[in-house]
């Protein structure tokens, strides 16, 4: 049910964090042991930038996890689920480094171990935290942290404090109504754009580590062009004796937890089934590739209606956080085209002649050509998509998504647009209609699994035995490779298994 | 006299004539809503019948059909006055509407959009409607509400490029008031 009092308060929430005095604080608060991990994690990313990165990937995400961890849930060790076993983890991986490295980089390896086992005894963030929110009524003001293991280590906390605070993940809070005071736990661009643009709570306190150099209020790119913004103005507090923050010449400050990808030049044949495809890593230890061929990909909201979870997204729009819906076995794509045949009936041979001829006229036109010799001819005719022409050719790709795109297309062919445009257009009516059936049949599937805990463990199994799949999953991506590599065309879109993202879950 | 049916009409009291393109619709009697303050005022009061019976389909909605149906029951008016109910004013084609101004699609199930010539306005609703942005390029004002709870940074960067192929608007020259704290921003692109 729409309770649009509830919407009024959120706009007036808004005006209140954008005008009101003091509606947001900054409490930056002095953490020595978390900024002695931030220094030997930058340290360290610097002394190995010219090595094998392959060698130093594992330990500076470990690192980074544990940077990250420090803000978002600076309670003690024992609150905070996992962080035990990472510190051990990172002990471990240390001593192997130690062994296969030189002295000075050894150093910095010991160094940021070092770092590490300190951060046990840390807890002036939590004190912090605790007189603040002593001073609040728990009946108007709430806890908010970002992410679930947060969340979990924040409630167990709070109970050893005696505070009866609600805490919520900012996904959540985000969906309730609005309250007097929020305490955020982190700098502010560690949340959602929306906590501070569209705030469920009249005032936003955010504590944070000092050695959190970006402390900027983050906003939408929309509001760096859209007429009637107004910019908070935040002021800061700060607890503690702080020491001046260096982040190094030019270095990024973003202290999410990272991949550290690299090319990938192994020197793999090209071939008719290699594909140039991106690494996706998602949680639950899988990962896959994504081709960015303009197919659509089967994604999960699950903050969506039932009913409404399950849609088809381009490529190009999948990012961190998005949960992809990937199935075992054949391709959906394969799936959807011979369903579609088959709902076309006697009519599909027509139809399946004609997709034939015009790939093939167009495999036959651009084989000679070089990938932009294609490209620049296709453009100079006025076609959008004119970089996607190879992809054209397969035979799960109907035509290209612009209509306006194919007629230029078949006109370059020197093809009569009137037949191949109208049997395209057939094809792709009859693919709608398989698309709806499956989507209906995992609509179905997702209602009857338990996707309660999606957030938090980041991916779930599908119970899919009345979709027809052998096997399906819906994972949250945790990082894209931004460097394309050769796979084998069944590694397209398939379900691996993949630890690489563990760290940063 | 007309006949419709078995039943017979006086000419001189039919204010107006539509004409209904469902073949299964059912023979029967439709009454119009009772006009808020909304309605009434764009609307006036001794043309309604013959409003109701010239409504066609020149607009789409485009977006979560789940929150587009509870957000339709929202009565909306001006201070105080009467309210309308924004199914009123959309005037969803429903099975059951044999009145119909705005055809609703789902941003998530449908693969494309097939819209008429007809229709002169798309309203996307929130993300899974502006997902849609790009698709429309025959359509002549498009209108795009996104929710800054969750901005679909991706999404906004693609409304942002489509931005700057048009020609900037400011949001006064189209008379509109955006209110406090809701931010805006107008374009128009050539065809």
């Amino acid at each position: 049910m729409i309770n649009i009092r509830q919407v009024a308060d959120v706009y007036a929430a808004a005006e209140s964090v954008a005008t009101e005095p003091g509606a947001l604080e900054l409490v930056v608060v002095a953490d020595d042991a978390g900024a002695r991990v931030d220094a030997a994690v930058r340290a360290l990313t610097r002394g190995t930038a010219d090595d094998d990165l392959d060698l130093w990937a594992d330990f500076l995400r470990m690192g980074t996890a544990l940077r990250w961890r420090l803000m978002t849930e600076p309670f003690p060790e024992s609150c905070c689920p996992g962080r035990a076993e990472l510190l051990l983890a990172m002990h471990g991986r240390a001593q192997d480094l130690t062994l296969m490295t030189d002295a000075a980089t050894g150093r910095l390896v010991n160094e940021l171990a070092t770092a590490a086992a300190a951060t046990i005894e840390t807890a002036s963030i939590a004190q912090v935290l605790r007189e603040t929110l002593s001073e609040l009524d728990p009946a108007d003001s709430i806890l908010v942290v970002e992410g679930g293991r947060a969340c979990a280590a924040a409630r167990t906390w709070m109970v050893e404090q005696g505070l009866g605070h609600e805490v919520m993940t900012s996904r959540d809070h985000l969906r309730s109504p609005v309250v007097q005071k929020a305490v955020c736990v982190g700098a502010p661009n560690v949340f959602p754009v929306g906590l501070v643009t569209a705030p469920h709570a009249r005032e936003l306190t955010f504590v944070l580590p000092s050695w959190r150099s970006n402390r900027g209020v983050p906003s939408s790119h929309f509001s760096d062009f859209a007429e009637g913004v107004r910019q908070p103005r935040p002021k800061t507090f700060k607890v503690g004796e702080q020491a001046i923050v260096d982040t190094g010449p030019n270095e990024d400050d973003d202290v999410r937890p990272e991949v550290f990808w690299t090319p990938r030049q192994d020197g793999a044949t090209q071939g008719p089934d290699m594909v140039l495809a991106n690494k996706v890593l998602l949680a639950g230890s899988l990962a896959t590739y994504l081709d960015r061929d303009g197919e659509l990909i089967r994604t999960l909201d699950p903050d969506q209606p039932a009913g409404e979870r399950v849609e088809l997204r381009p490529v190009e729009r999948v990012a961190p956080g998005t949960y992809l819906v990937l199935r075992q076995g054949e391709t959906e794509s394969e799936a959807l085209l011979k369903r579609a045949k088959e709902l076309l009936g006697d009519a599909a041979v027509g139809v399946s002649h004609s997709q034939e001829r015009w790939k093939q006229e167009l495999q036959t036109r651009i084989e000679p050509m070089s990938r932009n010799e294609v490209a620049n001819q296709l453009r100079a005719l006025g076609v959008v998509a004119f970089n996607q022409a190879p992809t054209w050719v397969r035979s799960t790709v109907v035509r290209p998504r612009r209509q306006a795109d194919f007629l230029l297309l078949l006109k370059w062919l020197g093809l009569d647009p009137g037949v191949y445009a109208v049997n395209a257009r057939r094809l792709i009516r009859a693919r709608s209609l398989a698309v709806a059936e499956v989507r209906s049949a995992l609509e179905d599937a997702v209602a009857e699994t338990d996707i309660s805990n999606l957030q938090r463990d980041g991916y779930v199994r599908i119970d899919s035995h009345n979709t027809g799949f052998a096997g399906m999953v819906a994972a949250r991506v945790l990082s894209i490779s931004p460097y394309e590599e050769q796979v084998h065309h069944t590694q397209i879109r398939a379900i691996l298994e993949d630890g690489t993202g563990k760290w940063l879950e | 006299m007309l006949r419709v049916g078995g039943s017979g009409w006086l000419l001189d009291r039919v204010l107006g004539l539509s004409c209904v393109r469902q073949d299964d619709a059912p023979a029967g009697v439709y009454h119009y809503p009772a006009a808020g303050s909304l309605l009434a005022q764009s609307v006036g009061a001794e043309v309604q019948p013959a409003f109701w019976a010239s409504v066609r389909i020149d607009a789409a909605l485009v977006g979560v059909l789940a929150r587009i149906d509870e957000e339709l029951s929202i009565g909306i008016s001006t201070d105080g006055a009467t309210p309308d109910l924004l199914r009123d004013l959309v005037m969803p084609a429903e099975a059951s509407a044999l009145v119909a101004g705005t055809r609703l699609f789902s941003g998530v199930g449908a693969t494309e959009l097939e819209l008429d010539s007809a229709i002169g306005l798309v309203l996307l609703d929130g993300v899974r409607g502006m997902a849609w942005l790009d698709e429309l390029w025959e359509c002549p004002l498009i209108v795009a509400v996104i929710d800054r709870t969750q901005p679909d940074e991706v999404l906004v960067d693609a409304f942002l490029q489509h931005r700057a192929t048009g020609r900037a608007l400011p949001i006064a020259q189209l008379g509109w008031d955006t209110g406090d704290s809701i931010q805006a921003l107008a374009y128009e692109v050539p065809r």
